[in-house]
């Protein structure tokens, strides 16, 4: 076959050189673009809430002496006749984390303060490091340590060591 | 440049777009890869899901707490007392909410309250970054303590069996004689046993020998600390009323 119109041929080659170069370019991006969020989509966070979540809720769910009070709350609960007991609580915690991973916990009272109990001490927490922080309301339990008036909060921070 | 080398100029209009084509979507991507990871959907949605999971329990807990309250001081209107700490709550919770960053709705109502039983239906409504949870829940606690039929004599001793019920009739196991107070005629019987002889059946027993002709109560102060108590009016003469003084057994 004989090509009649050279310069429209040549036009033609171009068109598909842009094509393809805009086409290939996207591939590049769509491909770059999933490592990416994979990437920034770290599973440690999400292993990390995990992690805190499934401990604090054991521990709420746990009755290990048997009073129909979980151990949780036993730990937290303080008032005249009763002392809270957080060293407990943060034994229990040490116990079920991994060793690579390290903690801190907190009360965070009805006013928003949020008071240091056990783990690593304020200050001391890496700085480069992701840190996950799980919250657990607590309702209170019979007017001792906080209660319907004043509800509690457990927060937990957690973040691999290495 | 000549145009020996570049026949057809025209054509690199082709090149030239699809070079600002590129420069566009890289900015754009990189743009929007940025927000990606900023966002971290999963872990917004865990944070959701184990908020309501938490929440729903605690508002469970403050109807207990309600009624363990209530039944234990008379002076407390039911309503009134709980309407006011459904209220307290979900304020409560709509700013822990926001501290995560979590628009909530609670919107906790009172179905019916009493010194012995306490009802009220939670909706939840969770909004954070395009992501959305609505749930609902029943929040249900109730204690019902039945004195039964019983042998009111003196001797050998005056004895009663008692039901203690919570929720949806489910029997209230375990207790032991901390919970309980047997009165007569309004005395706390002092030498007093209880035993409990099926699943939430307890059969009480007191040496006493003002029991025939008195008001026999029976007073529970269960697990939870919710307070239930009943009364046997003791109508008979003699040896009192026996078997068949009190309700019928069920």
């Amino acid at each position: 076959m004989e090509i009649t119109n050279r310069k429209g041929y040549i036009r033609l080659i171009e068109v598909s050189l842009a094509a393809a170069l805009v086409f290939g370019f996207l591939i590049f991006v769509q491909q770059t673009q999933s490592s990416l969020l994979r990437g920034s989509q770290s599973y440690d966070p999400i292993v990390l809430k995990t992690l805190g979540e499934d401990i604090i809720r054991s521990l709420d769910l746990r009755d290990s002496d048997r009073n129909f009070r979980s151990d949780l709350r036993d730990y937290l609960r303080f008032g005249t006749s009763c002392i809270n007991n957080w060293p407990q609580l943060t034994q229990e915690i040490t116990a079920a984390l991994p060793e690579n991973v390290g903690f801190s916990v907190f009360l965070v009272d009805s006013s928003g303060n949020s008071l240091y109990q056990g783990g690593v001490a304020t200050g001391a927490q890496p700085t480069q490091r992701e840190i996950v922080t799980i919250n657990y309301i607590v309702a209170g339990d019979y007017g001792s340590y906080c209660n319907i008036w004043s509800p509690c909060n457990v927060k937990l921070s957690l973040w691999f060591k290495i | 440049m000549s145009k020996k080398t570049f026949p057809n100029r025209k054509a690199q209009f082709f090149i030239a777009s699809a070079v600002i084509i590129i420069f566009v979507v890289t900015a754009v991507f990189f743009f929007v890869a940025k927000i990606g990871q900023i966002t971290n959907p999963a872990l917004l949605q865990r944070e959701m899901s184990f908020f309501a999971l938490n929440t729903k329990e605690e508002f469970g807990k403050v109807v207990e707490i309600s009624l363990s309250d209530v039944s234990r001081d008379t002076s407390l209107d039911p309503n009134t007392y709980l309407d006011a700490n459904l209220s307290s709550f979900s304020k409560y919770i709509q700013a822990q909410g926001l501290e995560r960053g979590i628009i909530v709705n609670a919107s906790a109502t009172r179905v019916s309250a009493s010194n012995s039983s306490m009802n009220a239906s939670l909706y939840l409504s969770l909004f954070s970054q395009g992501s959305n949870l609505e749930t609902n829940a029943y929040l249900y606690h109730a204690i019902t303590t039945n004195a039964l039929n019983g042998t009111l004599v003196t001797t050998p001793t005056c004895t009663l069996n008692v039901t203690v019920k919570k929720e949806f009739g489910e029997p209230i196991t375990e207790l032991n004689s901390s919970n309980f107070v047997f009165k007569i005629n309004g005395t706390t019987c002092s030498t007093v046993s209880y035993d409990e002889r099926s699943r939430g059946k307890y059969n009480a027993t007191c040496s006493s020998s003002t029991c025939p002709s008195s008001t026999v109560r029976i007073e529970v102060t269960e697990h939870r600390n919710i307070f239930g108590f009943s009364t046997i009016p003791n109508t008979g003469l003699g040896n009192g009323c026996a078997a068949n003084c009190g309700q019928p057994i069920d």
